[in-house]
Order: C-alpha cells, then structure tokens, then sequence
C-alpha cells in the first residue's frame, strides 16, 4: 500500500521507456520483413517484373544483398539504420533516402502537427460542452457534428475546400508549400485548409470521446462528494470532473495522431505538399523497397514516440496507472 | 473512425440514459412472478430511429450494388459526349462527368466495388483477430503476452501507410487491397476481444462452471463467446465505415480497382484531375461514401444501445457487486434492554424532516420511493435510519442535503435545519450548507474519494471553500484533520493519492474532509458497510470520539441493528418507502411495536440454536410499482389479518387511534427521548393488541453436545496438509518477481462428511485463495488437498474434472456467478450435460427435482438470471451445484450479498439440504455469527495461517487467540446498553501482506499481548486441553498469562 518506489513519475516514465525500446527493435524487424511480402523473386519484382533486364536484376540484388541469409540482411540494414543509413533509392542512385527524408519530414510535420491541434482545439472544447450540458441544443449540434465529421472522408473534405477556398473564393492558395523559416504567414496561408481537411476527422474523434468520457464522470461517485463539499458549481466542474475526463481523451489524441500521419499522405498529393507522404506514394508506384521501408519506418517511430509521450501524460494525469 | 480508441473507452454515447445511480439497488426486489419483461434486442433496435435510417440506407446501397446492372440508367463507361460535365437533369439525375459518362450509374456500379471491398475487409479481419483474440485472453501467459506486443508493433504503423504499402507491395488486385487493410484492423479486434474476454473470464460463472468439469473448449463455446458477442459485433459494425473509408482512399490514390471500373474514390480523383470544370462529379461519390460510412456509425451506435443494456457489464455491473456488501448482516446477541447511558440532554430539533415524499422515475413513470418521511435530530444525538436495500433510507438521507439527481428524481416536503427550510433553497444557498453544517460520507471509501486529486488537497480544498483560508494555512489544517482522525504520519500521507490507501485509510479521509469546518449535522451514509469488521470498530469508536469532541448531531444509515445499537439515540425504521416504527433506542430495542422490527431481531442468527431453523421472513421487498395497497409488509407479516389489506396505514403513537394521514401524529416531531418509550410511533393497525418481542434477552451459549459429537465420528472427507500458496511480488523497473506472498500458508484442516467447517477472516486473509485451491481452480504451490483420500493437486484432464464432481462451489456474488445468456434449465443441466448421457428429458427431469430441493417452481427453466432477486439467484446456484450429487460445497461468503431478511432463508435452505443430503460444507464467512449457526467447526485464518481450529462453539465462547477474541468483540451487539459498556479489544492497524521471509508470529503487530518472543520465533500449532488447536506463544511461552482471561481471551496453558 506504500506510495513509494514503484509509485513515483520517474520510475514510470523509466518503465515506459524501457518498454519502447523492444518495440522499436521488433518495428524495425517488420519493416525489414516487407521485403518478404513481395511476391515472386523480389529482385525480378523490384527491377520492374518481366521487363526487367537482367543488369538491373543484378543490380538490386547486389544493392539490397538478396543473395546473404536473410539474418545477415537484416542486420546489415539494422546497422546501417543505427548509424542513420537507410541505404539509397533504387532507381535515383544518388540520393540516400535519409537526406531526402530529413528535407522532406519538416514538411509532413508541419501538416501532422498542424492538424493535430485543430483536431484538440476544436475537439476538446467541444466534447467538455456537449458533456456538461447533455441534451441541450449544444450538445445535440456537437454529437451530430461529430457524427458527420467521423464518416466525411478527408481526401473529400480537401477536395471541397480546395473548390470552394481556392478554386472559387481565391482566397487561400490552393497549392504549394512556403517553408516556415522563409515566410511564416505564407506558410499558414499554405497549409491552412490542409489542417482543417486532416484535423476534422481527428476533431470529431476527440469530442466523441471526451463527451462520453464527461458524461462517464460526471456520473462517478467523488462528484457527489464534490457536491456535498459544498464546493461552486465551476470548481465541481473544471477541477474535479475536468482531469479524470481528460484521461481517456489524451489515449485518443496519441492515436488519432497515427491516422493524422497516414493521411498525410493523400493530403499532400491534393496540395501538391512535398512531405514523405508524396514521397512515399511514388515509391509505391516504382516499388522503390528503401525509401518505402524508410517512409514506413519514419512514420512508425513517429507514432510509436508521440504515443510514449502521451503515456506520460496519461501517468502524470492518473497517478493509479504509475502503479500499473 | 472509433477504431482508433482503445477497448472500454470508446462508446461516448453510451450511459446517457442508465439509471440514477444513488438509488438504492432495487433488484432485490424483483418478483419473481412479474419478472422483468425485457423487449427482444431488435425491438430495441428499432426504438431508435437513427440507427434504423442508417440501416435502411445500407440496404438501398447494397441492393443497388447488387442489381447495379438492372438499376442503373446507363452503361458506366458510356461516353457520352454531348454531355460533357452536366449538371443533374432530367435525363442524368447526378449530372455528368468529363467524359459524358452518367454519375448516378458509375455511383450504383462503383458501390459494388467499394461495398464488396469492405464487407471483405472487415470480414477478413475478424477471421484472423477473433481466434487469436480469443485465445490470448482467455489462456493469457507466455502466448498472450507475445500476441500482444506483436499486436503493439503492429498498431505503431499508421493504418493508411500500412495499407497502401502492403497493397503496394502485394500488387493491386481486389482480394490483396482487402487483405492489406484487413492487416490495419487486426490488432485493435484482437485487443478489444482480448480485453472483453478477460472480464468475462473473471466472472464467476465462468469459475463454477470450471469447477463443473466443463471443459476449455466448452468454455469458450459456451460461456464466454456468447457473452463478448455483443461488443464485438459492434466493433464490426464501426469497422464497416472505416474500412469504406480507407478503401476509398487507396483508390482515390490509384491503388486498388483501376478506371475505368468505377470506384467511389477512383471517381473523385478522376474528378479532382478536371477539379475547375466537374464539381458534380466530386460532390456525389463524395456523398455516397460519407452517407454510408455515417450509416455504419449510426447502425453501430444503435447496436451499442439495445445491445450494449442487455447485460450491466464493466462499471454498471462492478458497481452493483461492490454494493453488495451494503447487505452484510451483522447481528449478533442481546441482553435485557436498559436506559439508554449518558444520552445528551434533548435541546429543539436541529433538523426536522416532514412531510417529505421522494419520487424516482423509472421506465418513464414516477414511482415514490419514499412517502411521509416525519423525523428530527437533536443537536448533539444521533439518529439511527435503518432498512433493508430499497427501504429509502439513502434518498431520505441525501434528500437532507439536496443531492439527489435532478433529472431522474424529485422532492416535496420541508426540511428545516435551524429553523431554515432546505428544500425551497436554491443550488446557491444550499452550498453554503454543504460542506459546512452538514456534511456527509458515503458508503462507498474505495470511489468516493476523487482519484485524480491528493487527498490533502481534496481536505484543504473544503477548507478552503468555506472558512476562506488560504492555500497554504487550508493545507497545514488538513494534515491537522488528517491526524485527528489518526492517519498515521499525516504530513507526508496528505501528498499521497487515493489509490495507496485502504478502504479503512480511505474512509478516515472521507471524514477527516466532512468534519474539517466543524459541522452541526454529519450524514453518515452505511459508512461502515464496505469495511471489514474490525476497521467497522475502529471507524464508530473515531466517529465517537469525534462526537464527543465536538457536540456534533449525526444521521446514522444502516441496515445492521449491531451498528445501530452501538450509534444510535434515536432510531427510525424504514420499510419499503415509509417509516414503519420511530423510537428512542433502547426502547426499540426492547419493546419494538412493528412486527417487521420483531421480524428483522428474529432473524439474528446466532439467537436461534444450531440444529433450529432460523426466523425467517418469507417473500422479498416489493418494488415501488409494486407496493401494496394497505400495510405494506402485510404479505410477509406473521399477525396481518383482513384490515391490514384495506387501507394505508399511518404512523401513530401507541393507544392513539387510527387517524386519516395528516390529523395523525406524524407531524408532531421526533421521539422524544425519555426512557419511558413516549412518542414511540409505528405504522401497525395492531400494535396496541400485540406484544412482541424485542431483541431476546438470552444467548444461546452451548448448543446439545450430543449433536456435534456424533458428527465427529464420521470419516474425513476432505483434508488438506501443508497446503501452501505463493504468489511473486513484482517490483522495479523490471517488474522481477523480488519476493513472494504467502497468501496461503501451509495450512492443515479437514471436512468431516456430512459436517460443516466455518472460515473466517479479514479481507486478505486468504479465505478465498484457500477455496479455490482446495477446488484446483488455482494450482498449489505445496500441499496436499485429498478428497476421498484421493490427491487433486496431482490430477490432471479428465481425472482431475471427474474427481472434482464431488466438490461444487457457491459464489458470494449472485449476480456473476450465473451465466447472463442461458436460462435456468441449462444452467442447471449444464453439469449433467458434461458429465451424463442422460436423455434431454431425463435432464431436465432432474433439473426440476433438484430446483423442487432448493424450493423453486418448475415453471422458472425457461428464465433468465435477471429475472431473479439475489436470494433466488443464490437458490439457482445451489441446484446446480446439488445436480450430480456433490459430497463437499465450498460457500464463499454465501449470504453476504444478501439482505437480512432473504440471508435468513438461504442459511435455512442450506442447513435442510445438510440434513437431508448429507452434505458437508466448507463455509467462508466473515460473519461469525452465521458461521457459528452453520458450523461444527471453526477456523480462524490470519494472513494466511489458519491462527486458531476447534469445536465452533469452543472457538465463539472460549477463543484462545487473540485474534478471535478481537474479531468477536468487533461485531457489534444489536443492544444499546450492553454494546456501550463491554469491553473491547479494538485492533489497530490493518490487515498487511504475508511476505514469505517474514519471521515470528504474524499478528504481533496488532496484537495486544505481544511479547518478545513473538518477534523471532513462529508459533507452532498447539492443542489445547478442549481440543482447540491454535498458533500463539502465549499457551506455549507465556506462563503470566496463563489460565487468564483478558477481554474474553481463554489463555489455557
């Protein structure tokens, strides 16, 4: 029953992390197993399938070491991972994959994160209100919006605003990047209908789950003590109700992060973005295996490492789940 | 899109519409003729109309899909190029795209695409998660934790780059693109169905029925797939919509069904290459998939509500378990009645209630609960309410301090404190109450305290609110109030959050928080209830010394006449929404002047001699809608003649005639509380004519030798030698087992045939961990458990589950311990089903013969659990277990959850069976007077040894531990007089954990007798000259004690 030891942030956070990295490892070992899933001979398939020139087989089975045991290609490519070598794209020789994600992440960032927080700002707010005051008119606009944001595609969603905002309104641009460092306002300018399109989706999400969670809350047995304190009908509210249903919300936030970069990818083809998703999508087109395990892999630890940080938060906000 | 949130969290529109929760748990009170008609799911799906549209329309889109050929107006691929980019028509209803080519059609045609897909998808998934799921949650181990951390690397990948890769990758056919996305949704199916499958698992049924013989695979078929069901296809439906959007997506991008096939996304992006001339041909498939994603959702939505509320689960159900224990009784001896001592001079009533009627909605229809409560309490007193489970004593109390929930409840009446009326003040007014003087606890320590908050900062917080302090002043009070209620180490105990400490801690905390701005009124609302007996002692023993202290007036609610007896000045009895008898207490107890405060004293157990049937009230609580017309306890009560069925009855002073409610004296104040009994009322037509009997004055000490000394000839039955039970601690970063619990210590006892031994203890003690062994629903670490001889902890398979027949268990839990979605006969047929070849007919046969055992009709075999109150729930369980003609049944805690007067029955109906079957039991209570009743011999366990074994009526008259002695003189004696002047050994401290390196006697730290050497040196078991065997220095090494008796210890050395 000691509150010691076991209890404390630091030794969770400790334990959160020694947990992530056999995560990673097994991440990069799938990653790794892609190679695996393409059918046929993955040198033929690579260099193009039954066009392909014999040279160019070769050459891909050289570059990727398809002929070593495939322990010995793993951690081959383990090491040069380790040392930030993603090994070069098949058919640009010349350009290593990481420096091109290192351009490119920025860029995809700048979406994901962007996205990210219209999804919480206007999530947030909305699920607290539409839980306080169930079934009044707030409430009922909040769960049919939700309902509607949950099932609208994002790649439409872009579509529509790109038509409206830019094509008809003019008055957003409905292509391109501007990077922050060169002109912040023009960069907002530039990605601003993408958030929207990407963060609605999450925003909806969010206020589904943090409605339900109020609602769950409210309903707990510490707010009749909180009431019978005699305590203001705000710091009932936003003091006692607020944190416990904040918790389950910040879990839908980090994985709501997950969707937010896999549809980078489509939003950034219909704003012509130059993030990895674009990236990504002409190396599925050409099979180009490093730069699609590289994108893969980038995104996953992206994932995997805003998702400890959210655990974090989540023991710093419920300090029962320290204990485990 | 709600793939995206994990198990448990994900249904935010869920519990909108269950019930209040402060009601008291009304299903006791179910009848078992009315049952509860439950509409079939799918009327209840089609209540909600939202769900219906999103079903129809999935339908439209899928009919559509599948006649495309017939239905659509024209070819998809025809051009048509004098139609270039239309708008909608006569002629093309959607307009035309930059090919001429009809919208409407390509929208039917590409729904055959994009609805094939992802009926495929999802089907896919679920074909792959639901064996997998299944099976790491229901074997759990090694394999479920490999299962799991794939499951974890394989959710890191964002689905949508997961997908396209392994789409890319596999090459573009149809069938791969369902796979590849198939893949996405595989780990969150399995965590949710993992997570399902281990709740269920905990359930007790699923317990019995391993204890049945039934095996792995029946238990999965049977009992738990049956019972995830309704969450996993709820997750299905949910995933329908997301796999339409992700499908749509990896064709808008070009991967999957290629032009000029018409997808829905492939459309979109054909349009967005032409995004200035074609807007229709963006606007419409972009309609189509967000309607029939939406459709999913609201289809899923309305699955979640009529399929969700067809079983409480998770929170609802936990909850109800855990008020459970608010039924314990706890009553115990009596001794002539006497003045009550040392009461508080009587001043004006401090809070007066009158009038005061409660009303719950219920099935849309306003049921009272409560009717014409009249009650005051005076300053400095202590008003006991006291009743069964949906008596209305909790409303009656929160109605006092305005906290009943407004939308599903309603008041009228007036509740005056000093002389101002609370129940015309607003929210406002009230606060200024609250908190201040009047404050309350709860029954519930475990929930009540806010788990997100220290709880030095949830006392300061009330200091502050009311006595204006600032931060810092407000949190140096609240380690003051924190010590006061004597938590020990105070100022480093305040930075600590809910979760590390005991219910006991917890409830100190709670009180530490209601007095910490003086009040003039503490509600105590069963605060004791959830405890154990001990911290029950030292919880009253700090609420009166408190009292003491500050000449506060207090609202006792109960439903134990021992709690009452030992709080209470004043006391009202409640019944079925009425106060049926008010009176000072010693006077109640005494002379009571309704039959059912005769009936609720008749049902004590340990006041009826072993071998006696106990009293018991026949019938169960009626439920609001269903209170009679006259007196309400009419149906149960032994005098009721013809007048009681006529009228109301009102609540009258002895020798006052019958008056029509109002000219009554029902609002003429409280009882007054002089020691002659004036103003004592009850609501009784005869209560002039009866005398009836108060709490008997004499126990009953020795029960006829004869009786147990012929049972001890009888053969052991079952015997355990040594029988020992580790489980790793885990600590670190690590989690390295760096330690061991000893929650069962080699441990020697043995069950004669045809006898019955008690276990008693604390919670921790490791009764249940003992049950479960002894039943091999665990593995032993050491030991034998011999049954007929025979060694169970060596059987495995098949032998092991024959072996086991002979042994059946009854769970403390009457709402778990029954499967949910199987009526009554196969509950009960299901072990003849495993282990028979009878005929369905010879089945059921015996199904009925073994219901006529435990008194229930052959008309209930084609109901259902929820159909049933708790006591008849308990009953069932019974039946099944006495189908294959069991020798031993292991009762773990049988009657606690139980009211007082359905607890009588059950111990009834137990001991009848024992005499007409032969049957032996091993009985775990905490209750030691109903295991003195049930037993010929007691065991006492403390932290996992077995302290104290001998004749029951050696171990509840002579106890020779001290442990004993303490327990027995925590159970509060339901006599005022007699409760407030014994001796008392008070434990202090809690209950630990038994660590396995721990040396020397494991109670010495609580004990009042510890000597020296109780610190280096392990008592070994010593036999008394009475036969008693017992673990304690003070019979081996203790000579100044010896032949002593301290505070009821028998020290025999």
């Amino acid at each position: 029953m000691a509150s010691s030891g076991g209890g404390s942030l630091l030794s969770f956070v400790a334990r959160r992390l020694l947990i992530t990295i056999p995560l990673l490892l097994l991440i990069s070992f799938g990653v790794f197993c892609l190679v695996l899933i393409i059918p046929g001979d993955p040198a033929v398939t690579l260099a193009g399938g039954a066009k392909a020139n014999l040279h160019q087989i070769a050459l891909i089975r050289h570059q990727l070491h398809l002929d070593e045991p495939f322990w010995k290609q793993y951690l081959r490519w383990l090491n040069g991972l380790l040392h930030g070598n993603l090994g070069n794209s098949l058919f640009m020789q010349t350009q290593s994959v990481a420096s091109q994600l290192r351009v490119r992440f920025p860029v995809t960032l700048s979406i994901a994160i962007g996205g990210m927080f219209f999804s919480v700002l206007l999530g947030l707010p909305a699920g607290i209100i539409s839980g306080i005051r169930q079934g009044t008119i707030e409430d009922r606009s909040v769960t049919v919006g939700s309902s509607l944001g949950v099932a609208v595609p994002d790649f439409w969603l872009a579509i529509m605003l790109v038509t409206i905002f830019a094509v008809d309104l003019h008055w957003l641009p409905a292509l391109g990047y501007v990077p922050f460092t060169q002109s912040p306002l023009s960069w907002a300018d530039h990605l601003l209908l993408p958030w929207i399109a990407l963060g609605l989706g999450g925003a909806a999400t969010i206020a589904r789950q943090v409605r339900g969670a109020m609602i769950d809350t409210l309903d707990q047995d510490y707010m009749r003590t909180a009431r019978a304190k005699g305590l203001s009908h705000s710091a009932v509210i936003y003091k006692h109700a607020l944190k416990n249903a904040l918790t389950p919300a910040v879990t839908v936030i980090g994985i709501s992060f997950g969707y937010l970069l896999g549809g980078t990818v489509i939003i950034e083809q219909i704003f012509s973005l130059p993030g990895i998703g674009a990236y990504a999508l002409q190396a599925i087109n050409d099979k180009d295996l490093p730069v699609i395990q590289g994108v893969v892999l980038l995104t996953a630890v992206c994932f995997v490492l805003i998702n400890l940080v959210v655990d974090i938060i989540y023991g710093f906000l419920n300090p029962k789940v320290r204990l485990e | 899109m709600s793939l995206v949130t994990p198990p448990g969290q994900e249904d935010p529109f869920v519990g909108l519409a269950d019930g209040p929760v402060i009601v008291e748990d009304t299903d006791e009170t179910v009848a078992e003729d009315k049952g509860v008609a439950r509409k079939p799911f799918w009327r209840r799906f089609l209540r909600e109309w939202t769900a219906v549209a999103g079903l129809v329309f999935i339908l439209l889109v899928i009919v559509c899909a599948i006649f495309a050929p017939w239905i659509a107006p024209y070819n998809p691929t025809a051009l048509d190029l004098n139609h270039l980019n239309a708008g909608p028509s006569a002629t093309h209803w959607f307009g035309t795209d930059d090919l001429g080519r009809d919208i409407l059609s390509r929208i039917i045609w590409g729904g055959r695409t994009s609805m094939r897909a992802t009926f495929e998808i999802v089907g896919f998934a679920a074909v792959i998660a639901i064996p997998i799921g299944l099976v790491a949650g229901f074997f759990r181990g090694a394999l479920d934790s490999g299962i799991m951390r794939l499951m974890d690397a394989l959710f890191s990948f964002p689905p949508l780059i997961l997908a396209l890769t392994v789409a890319a990758l596999l090459g573009s056919s149809i069938n791969d693109l369902a796979i590849a996305i198939a893949i996405v949704f595989v780990p969150s199916f399995v965590r949710l169905l993992r997570g399902q499958v281990i709740a269920v698992r905990e359930e007790n049924y699923i317990e019995s029925a391993r204890s049945l013989g039934a095996s792995s695979r029946r238990l999965i078929g049977r009992h738990v797939v049956p019972n995830v069901a309704s969450p996993v296809i709820i997750q299905l439906a949910l995933a329908l919509g997301f796999a339409l959007l992700v499908e749509a997506g990896l064709n808008y991008l070009g991967i999957g069904e290629q032009p000029p096939t018409p997808s829905w996304g492939g459309m979109l992006q054909e349009g967005f290459n032409f995004i200035s001339s074609s807007s229709w041909a963006l606007v419409f498939p972009g309609l189509a998939i967000l309607l029939t994603v939406l459709s999913f959702n609201l289809v899923a939505d309305g699955l979640r509500d009529s399929l969700g509320r067809e079983r409480p689960k998770g929170r609802a159900a936990k909850r109800a378990s855990e008020d459970e224990p608010s039924r314990l009784a706890r009553l115990r001896g009596i001794s002539p009645p006497a003045p009550a001592p040392e009461a508080p001079a009587v001043t004006g009533p401090l809070l007066a209630v009158e009038d005061l009627r409660i009303e719950f909605l219920t099935n849309g229809q306003w049921l009272p609960v409560m009717e014409d409560a009249d009650f005051h309490v005076i300053a400095g007193r202590t008003l006991g309410l006291v009743g069964e489970s949906g008596s209305g004593k909790t409303v009656s109390a929160l109605a006092v301090m305005g906290l009943l929930p407004e939308k599903v409840c309603r008041s009228v009446g007036m509740i005056r404190f000093e002389g101002q009326d609370l129940a015309r003040m607003s929210e406002a007014e009230l606060r200024k109450f609250r908190g201040n003087d009047i404050s309350m606890i709860f029954q519930e320590p475990m929930t009540s305290l806010n788990p997100a908050f220290t709880v030095g900062n949830q006392v300061a917080e009330q200091i502050r609110t009311h006595r204006g302090l600032s931060r810092n002043e407000a949190s140096k009070v609240a380690v003051e109030m924190l010590d006061r209620v004597e938590i020990p180490d105070a100022a480093s105990r305040a930075k600590d959050y809910p979760h590390s400490f005991s219910g006991g801690m917890r409830q100190r905390v709670m009180i530490a928080m209601a007095l910490s701005c003086s009040p003039k009124l503490l509600i105590a609302d069963e605060p004791t209830t959830a405890l154990d007996v001990t911290t029950q002692a030292q919880i009253i023993e700090l609420l009166h010394s408190l009292q003491r202290e500050e000449g506060m007036a207090m609202i006792f609610v109960t439903h134990d006449l021992g709690v009452i007896a030992d709080v209470a000045d004043d006391v009202v009895v409640m019944y079925a929404g009425q106060i049926v008898e008010r009176s000072a207490a010693h006077h109640l107890y005494a002379r009571p002047r309704h039959p059912y405060t005769e009936a609720l004293f008749s049902s004590i157990p340990q006041l009826t001699p072993r071998g006696e049937a106990l009293h018991a009230i026949p019938g169960i609580v009626p439920r609001p809608d269903q209170f009679p017309e006259g007196c309400r306890f009419e149906p149960r009560c032994s005098y009721a003649d013809e007048r009681c069925r006529r009228a109301p009855v009102v609540l009258r002073a002895a020798g006052q005639p019958d008056a029509p409610p109002g000219e009554g004296p029902a609002g003429n104040g409280g009882p007054t509380p002089s020691a002659d009994g004036q103003g004592t009322v009850a609501r009784c037509l005869r209560q002039d004519e009866l005398t009836l009997a108060g709490a008997p004055s004499e126990l009953v000490e020795e029960a006829p030798a004869a009786a147990v000394a012929t049972k001890d000839d009888t053969t052991p039955l079952l015997e355990l030698s040594g029988l020992t039970k580790q489980f790793p601690i885990r600590t670190g970063v690590l989690r390295r087992a760096t330690g061991q619990v000893l929650a069962v210590d080699r441990v020697d006892l043995e069950v004669r045939a045809g006898t019955t031994l008690g276990l008693v203890g604390e919670s921790g003690s490791g009764k249940s961990t003992l049950a479960r062994l002894v039943l091999r629903l665990i593995d032993t670490t050491a030991g034998t458990v011999l049954l007929d001889g025979l060694d169970i902890t060596k059987l495995t398979g098949p032998a092991l589950r024959r072996q086991r027949l002979a042994m059946q268990m009854i769970f403390q839990d009457p709402y778990s311990s029954l499967d949910p979605r199987l009526h009554i006969a196969e509950i009960v047929g299901e072990p003849l089903q495993i282990h028979t070849n009878l005929s369905a007919k010879a089945r059921e046969q015996r199904v009925v013969e073994v219901l006529g055992q435990v008194g229930m009709a052959p008309h209930v075999l084609s109901r259902f659990p929820h159909e049933f109150s708790g006591g008849q729930r308990q009953r069932i369980a019974i039946a099944r277990a006495l189908a294959l003609e069991p020798k031993l049944l292991v009762c773990d805690e049988p009657v606690s959850a139980l009211d007082v007067s359905t607890q009588s029955q059950v111990i009834n109906l137990l001991s009848d069976l024992q005499d007409r079957l032969g049957l032996a039991y091993l009985f775990i209570a905490h209750d030691l007077s109903v295991v003195r009743h049930l037993s010929d011999r007691i065991a006492v366990m403390y932290l996992g040894q077995i302290v104290e074994e001998g004749s029951a009526e050696q171990v509840y008259l002579r106890p020779t531990h001290p442990y004993t002695s303490a327990l027995l003189s925590a159970i509060p004696v339901p006599d005022p007089a007699r409760q407030r002047s014994r001796e008392r050994i008070v434990l202090s401290g809690e209950v630990t954990v038994p660590v396995g390196t721990q040396r020397g006697c494991r109670f010495r730290q609580r004990c009042p007798f510890a000597m020296d050497v109780c610190a280096h040196v392990d008592p070994e078991p010593y036999t008394t000259p009475s036969g008693t065997v017992v673990r304690c220095h003070l019979h081996t090494e203790g000579p100044a004690l010896a032949g002593a008796t301290v505070a009821g210890l028998h020290v025999r050395a």
